[in-house]
């Protein structure tokens, strides 16, 4: 499943996937992937983007039954 | 006797001193991420389970006297596609090339020229009056065949993978 949450909040700070890659430690693929719901990626990665996005793992990551 | 122990003993010192100057200077910091590392290791247990297959073949083949190749051939051939194997799936999953724009160059040069080496030998055994299938079956000859293609084949898939990550990240 898409994480539009995710592309959203991204594009809300004008932020490109390879800068947002950058700023979290992995490569621009990954953040990609995790965009396309290709990979779930582990808390830490999760916390990690949150802080480089200023949103919460509620904001980003939670999904609605 | 004595010779061949001292030779071991000296092949065991070297690959001790080997191994523990490249556990010292080696990176110890991953340039892979979390999902780059995954998809290596999904490669990785892919290579080594092609590879067990493969032996299983072999050791089949060679009990119902069914020669194909000489042992040594057999054995190279198999690294050889397991190996290669392992690079292209890490290539396809994005997982080969880490964040080290010089290291992914180097990467890419080192399989061009490895192709080249083998086509080099290929040919001068091919010069040398060498053939592809000899009296024991596969010669050594077809390895440096199928090294090459394999390097190639690397080389090309690394480029492309290359080319469409640097439009992907444009875009």
């Amino acid at each position: 499943m898409k994480n539009l949450k995710l592309k959203s909040a991204r594009a809300a700070l004008d932020l490109s996937q390879q800068q947002l890659a950058d700023k979290v430690g992995v490569s621009r693929q990954t953040i990609n992937a995790i965009e396309k719901g290709d990979y779930n990626p582990t808390i830490n990665l999760c916390i990690a983007i949150c802080h480089a996005l200023g949103k919460s793992l509620d904001d980003l990551f939670w999904v609605e039954e | 006797m004595f010779d061949n122990v001292l030779v071991a003993i000296i092949i065991c010192v070297f690959a001790v001193l080997f191994v523990a100057i490249t556990c010292l200077y080696r990176n110890k910091k991953s340039n892979f991420d979390e999902r780059q590392l995954l998809a290596r290791n999904i490669a990785f247990k892919f290579s080594f389970f092609f590879l067990m297959v493969y032996c299983l073949i072999c050791g089949l083949l060679h009990i119902f006297n069914v020669k194909w190749a000489g042992t040594d051939v057999q054995m190279f051939l198999g690294i050889i596609i397991s190996f290669a194997l392992f690079l292209a799936i890490s290539i396809l999953k994005d997982a080969f090339f880490s964040n080290s724009q010089k290291r992914n160059m180097q990467s890419i040069i080192s399989f061009f020229s490895s192709g080249i080496v083998s086509v080099m030998f290929f040919l001068s055994g091919l010069g040398k009056g060498d053939v592809l299938w000899n009296n024991s079956g596969l010669s050594i000859l077809a390895l440096y065949l199928i090294a090459s293609v394999c390097s190639f084949v690397l080389g090309i898939l690394s480029v492309i993978k290359m080319n469409l990550e640097k439009r992907r990240a444009e875009e």
